[in-house]
């Protein structure tokens, strides 16, 4: 794989498909639907396919990866103007285990979650959802989005206390 | 016990997004991911080598399109030049380019391509050989060789009044025709006479060439 051109090897492409579940998730948080996710993966993917003579460390293709999938998304968000709260809900448990007002509540608390993440600055959002959905490192996330591990470690800390923010504002204004 | 409920904590905002992940994965799971990037990038492929396609059908067409534009286009300009080539006329041009900038020095030249024509000036009359004028010209059809001219004539030039005769001139637009066709019925004039200064010893401008 190493010392050949990224165009001419299938290899590095083949190598790319095993961070699909990574790319997948970070959909998953852009887009907050499964098969939006799904679509953008496959967006993903394609462009990678047309792009890869591009890749110039085909030793580490992930970044370039990543970097692909969060552009992708941002772009998606940007033709969309914000994420849309979608039927789909995670929440389905098997329900004999639990009180009906166990899950009214937890089926409330995860849409306000979803309501909180969606108002993230885009910014914020990028770092929690490459670092929560992707799994990516500050290293990584740092590669992908073009700034320094101190930066990154910094902006997720402050999506992580704008997300309980506005989750509390927006459970504020429910109970009002 | 409520309260720990309702507070948004680390741990809870994990546990969603991995339930939402696994919910995620159970409705599309890897097999379908890799089946729909792989349909994807085959359906790509398709319209790619379908533009291809398409291409290749009007790419010849284009060609053969351009060649024949190409191929009329010098067809015509072959057709167009002129016979032999103008030179004088483009040695005249460039005279008229400079008779036409009022702060040139160009009446030297035009009084030296009369000089050159065996013409000499006097006063209000060009006076010359008509033969020698028409071989001249002639010559310089043939050489091309640009007209040059002592500088000290210049100041015995009258140039109100040839600058006056050489704008008629341009305004005809026929500079080396018009001396050529001149020469030619002063030639009639005098019966194929070789020498106009034999019968008259000088040569006038016509009318309208006068200041």
């Amino acid at each position: 794989m190493s010392g050949s051109h990224p165009a001419r090897n299938p290899q590095i492409f083949s190598d790319l498909i095993e961070y699909k579940r990574n790319v997948f998730r970070i959909c998953l948080g852009f887009s907050r639907n499964p098969f939006d996710a799904e679509e953008l993966t496959q967006e993903v993917y394609l462009k990678a396919f047309k792009k890869i003579g591009t890749l110039k460390n085909p030793k580490n293709p992930r970044s370039w990866l990543f970097k692909i999938a969060k552009n992708t998304c941002l772009d998606n968000l940007r033709k969309t103007q914000g994420v849309q709260l979608t039927s789909f809900d995670a929440g389905n448990e098997p329900e004999d285990t639990q009180t009906p007002e166990y899950l009214v509540l937890r089926d409330e608390q995860f849409r306000m979650f979803k309501e909180a993440v969606n108002r993230l600055p885009r910014k914020l959002l990028t770092v929690f959802i490459l670092r929560e959905y992707g799994q990516l490192s500050y290293v990584e996330i740092a590669a992908v989005s073009g700034t320094k591990k101190g930066t990154v470690m910094s902006r997720l800390n402050r999506a992580r206390a704008a997300l309980l923010s506005i989750y509390r504002e927006i459970s504020d204004g429910k109970k009002e | 016990m409520e309260k720990k409920n309702k507070e948004l904590t680390q741990e809870k905002i994990r546990n969603w997004i991995l339930k939402e992940e696994k919910e995620a994965s159970q409705l599309i799971d890897d097999e379908r991911l890799n089946e729909g990037i792989r349909q994807r990038i085959l359906q790509s492929e398709k319209d790619k080598e379908r533009m291809m396609h398409k291409h290749r059908r009007w790419i010849p067409a284009a060609a053969a399109a351009f060649l024949i534009c190409s191929a009329g286009i010098i067809s015509w300009q072959i057709l167009s030049r002129p016979a032999e080539p103008d030179l004088f006329s483009t040695n005249m041009k460039r005279m008229i380019a400079k008779i036409s900038d009022p702060g040139s020095i160009v009446m030297s030249q035009e009084y030296s391509f009369l000089e050159t024509c065996g013409f000499k000036y006097s006063e209000t009359n060009w006076t010359g050989s008509i033969d020698k004028a028409i071989s001249k010209v002639n010559e310089e059809l043939e050489k091309s060789e640009s007209i040059r001219s002592p500088s000290s004539t210049l100041e015995n030039i009258p140039h109100l009044n040839f600058k006056e005769k050489m704008r008629i001139l341009i305004e005809e637009k026929q500079v080396h025709q018009v001396f050529y066709r001149y020469f030619q019925d002063l030639k009639e004039e005098t019966n194929g006479s070789k020498s106009l200064s034999h019968r008259t010893g000088r040569v006038d401008l016509p009318e309208r060439f006068r200041s």
